[in-house]
């Protein structure tokens, strides 16, 4: 307790908004390190306290900025963690001036405070008393509100029946029936925008209610808010700090979709602070960040499937992404301007990776070493149009036993019958292959596949060097159901097809699906 | 059947006392446990005291619990609430016109009883309040007051620029 108080006491001195983040991190290692026990609902007044000490950092701050000296008392409340009484600056928040002094009783107000620790001083109430922002009023009034009696008796009455005297530091009766004229432009502009009536804004009736939503404790309003669409959890982010700090630590299994856009850092840097599972991000254009950004990313994120098809970003974010995402399974990278270099570094950190894309991308011996080495768990990879040699294609060979579904089309003379020999070889399950466009296949990759036995699907378009002679030899292949054979005289499927009348031959249609597919 | 309908007594924060058949009573996993470990109780037993619950909620808990009691329970995935389904017949009828200050105290108990499908339908019927709003919406909605500077809301703001391009489901 002490300990806790004392560290955020120190953050009066705080300014940097980077000092504010790791002091909080610190705070909440330490309240991790004490070991409350959130089972137990009834806790102990010093727990709860302690419990809503998080991130009021700022708020502590704020009391020296609004230099309030004649209520010091008023540190030790915000650094325990109420909510800062903006009695002074904001107009906005009289109706929600918290009733900070009420729920610790272990700071001396009693000369000052005209609702003396009603709430929590109260042995055996429960701890979401703590954080009810019981508005201060003059008690004429709150003994008139009709909603508190009404609904929830047993948790508030206790407030409403103390008796206040007069406070010279409070609103009076007059003040809070005056209309607020809001002062920051900034706020006139945001009720504006999402056509808030100013009335309801300043409505004492409406006002006076407490912010119930925030009893809700960490957990459960971390799984409320894991009933809304992406952008609604976005939108939430903006209501308040708690909502944000508690949003931005929160993974959700939610799918974010941008195409064809330009993100500014600001935007990349809120993008990436968020802990999505799914991101498909294509056709985009992602800004580099300032240093500043750079460090507000922070922690591992759950981040499962990436899809950067088309995107253009630098190798540094790039390298960012993939070091915060150990638990990538797919990614797709095709048609990225990356190097080689940021390339090689996939394998370093998706040892999880079950399906990769490098098709059209420098991806050369580097990237493909390193992947091989570490991602013996990849099912699906794509290879198409990359400037791989025979030797990388071997590599593959040899280390992705577990694949099941390849495409190395457009590898033109780097594909050669020694490679899929060993391919078929050592990757048993295959299912899916496509070898379009790859012009070192012969004959003798026919007699190869029939060893496939699992194969069920291939693509030999534009494959010149394959005789007809030997394309008829596919009916040899166990479970082909399909082949793909674009690109070639159409005077020739009559004779494949007569001698493999089980099979699908396709000659048209581009039924491409996306590599990843998005929940 | 007869063996099997005991009942048990409830004691709520203010003192309020509901005795409830333990069928509907077990669909609190808190009481199903407290019973389990204390051996089911007689009726003429002490009351379990639910500090945490007030009468009125209890009652409102009690009620819920008695509509669904035949009900199976639901398959522990937490990746099941991702359908968002909208509630029908007694469920909705339950949440509808709820105050808040009955609403956040019901998730309250809800929580702390834990009454998985209780939750759910509390807080899901939350998020249908703060969908499709814009902050400051939310905010007079719940009447949260915002505390962001004027500086860090701009930062947030510009920073939530993406939920502007593309589709975000």
């Amino acid at each position: 307790m002490a300990a806790t108080t004392a560290a955020l006491g120190q953050s009066t001195e705080v300014t940097s908004l980077d000092a504010e983040r790791r002091l909080y991190l610190q705070t909440l290692q330490e309240l991790q390190l004490e070991e409350i026990d959130w089972s137990d609902e009834v806790q102990p007044l010093e727990a709860k306290a302690k419990s809503r000490a998080r991130p009021n950092s700022r708020a502590a701050r704020r009391v020296v900025l609004d230099e309030t000296p004649e209520r010091p008392e008023g540190n030790a409340a915000y650094a325990l963690g109420c909510e800062a009484p903006r009695r002074k600056r904001s107009k906005r928040s009289i109706h929600h001036i918290d009733d900070a002094d009420a729920v610790l009783p272990r700071v001396d107000l009693s000369a000052n405070s005209p609702v003396t620790a009603p709430v929590a001083a109260r042995p055996g109430l429960p701890h979401h008393d703590l954080n009810c922002r019981l508005p201060l009023q003059p008690a004429g009034r709150l003994v008139q509100r009709r909603h508190h009696t009404a609904t929830v008796p047993t948790l508030v009455t206790p407030t409403l029946q103390t008796e206040a005297p007069d406070l010279p530091n409070l609103p009076t009766e007059e003040e809070l029936n005056t209309p607020q004229v809001f002062e920051s432009p900034y706020l006139a502009t945001a009720s504006k925008r999402h056509h808030a009536s100013p009335s309801a804004l300043r409505s004492p009736s409406k006002t006076s209610e407490p912010a119930f939503i925030q009893l809700l404790p960490d957990d459960v309003l971390c799984h409320l808010f894991g009933f809304l669409s992406t952008r609604d959890i976005a939108t939430c982010r903006t209501v308040c700090k708690r909502w944000e700090e508690l949003i931005l630590r929160t993974s959700f299994a939610r799918t974010v979709r941008l195409r064809s856009t330009n993100l500014r850092p600001e935007a990349v840097c809120g993008l990436l602070r968020f802990d999505f599972s799914y991101l498909q991000l294509n056709n985009t254009c992602l800004a580099d960040l300032t240093r500043s950004q750079l460090d507000l990313i922070s922690g591992n994120k759950s981040l499962t499937r990436l899809s950067l098809t088309s995107s253009i970003l630098s190798d540094d974010l790039f390298h960012l992404i993939l070091e915060h995402a150990p638990h990538l399974e797919e990614l797709d990278v095709s048609h990225c301007p990356l190097s080689d270099n940021v390339l090689r570094s996939i394998g370093r950190y998706c040892p999880k990776l079950k399906a990769l894309s490098l098709q059209m991308t420098a991806a050369s011996s580097g990237a493909i070493e390193s992947i091989t080495k570490h991602c013996g768990g990849l099912t699906r990879l794509n290879l198409a149009w990359t400037e791989l040699t025979s030797r990388d294609l071997m590599l593959v060979a040899k280390h992705c036993r577990r694949l099941r579904h390849l495409d190395l089309s457009g590898l033109r003379e780097s594909m050669t019958d020694q490679c899929l020999e060993l391919l078929v070889r050592n990757c048993p399950h295959l299912v899916i292959l496509d070898l379009s466009d790859c012009y070192g296949l012969t004959d003798a990759a026919i007699a190869a596949l029939a060893d496939a036995h699992h194969l069920k699907k291939i693509a030999l378009s534009r494959c010149h060097n394959i005789t007809v002679a030997a394309m008829r030899g596919l009916r040899n292949v166990p479970s082909l159901t399909s082949i793909d054979l674009f690109g070639c005289y159409s005077d020739v499927f009559p004779h494949i097809q007569e001698a493999c009348q089980h099979l699908a031959i396709n000659t048209t249609s581009m039924n491409r699906q996306p590599f990843i597919v998005m929940p | 059947m007869t063996t099997s309908e005991k009942f048990v007594k409830l004691r709520s924060s203010d003192d309020k006392e509901f005795e409830v058949p333990v069928k509907i009573v077990g669909m609190s996993v808190t009481i199903k446990n407290m019973l389990e470990d204390l051996g089911l109780g007689d009726s003429d037993e002490s009351p379990i005291p639910l500090p945490n619950v007030s009468g009125s909620i209890l009652e409102k808990v009690i009620e819920y619990c008695t509509e669904h009691q035949h009900d199976d329970p639901q398959p522990d995935d937490d990746l099941a609430h991702v359908d968002n389904d909208e509630p029908e017949g007694f469920d909705a009828e339950f949440v509808r016109d709820m105050d808040q200050g009955t609403l956040f105290h019901l998730i309250l108990a809800a929580n702390f009883l834990d009454i998985k499908s209780l939750l759910d339908l509390t807080c899901k019927h939350v998020a249908s309040m703060i969908k499709n709003k814009g902050p400051q919406e939310i905010r007079d909605q719940f009447n949260i007051r915002n505390d962001f500077t004027p500086e860090e809301e701009e930062r947030v703001q510009k920073e939530n620029d993406w939920t502007n391009s593309g589709s975000n489901p």
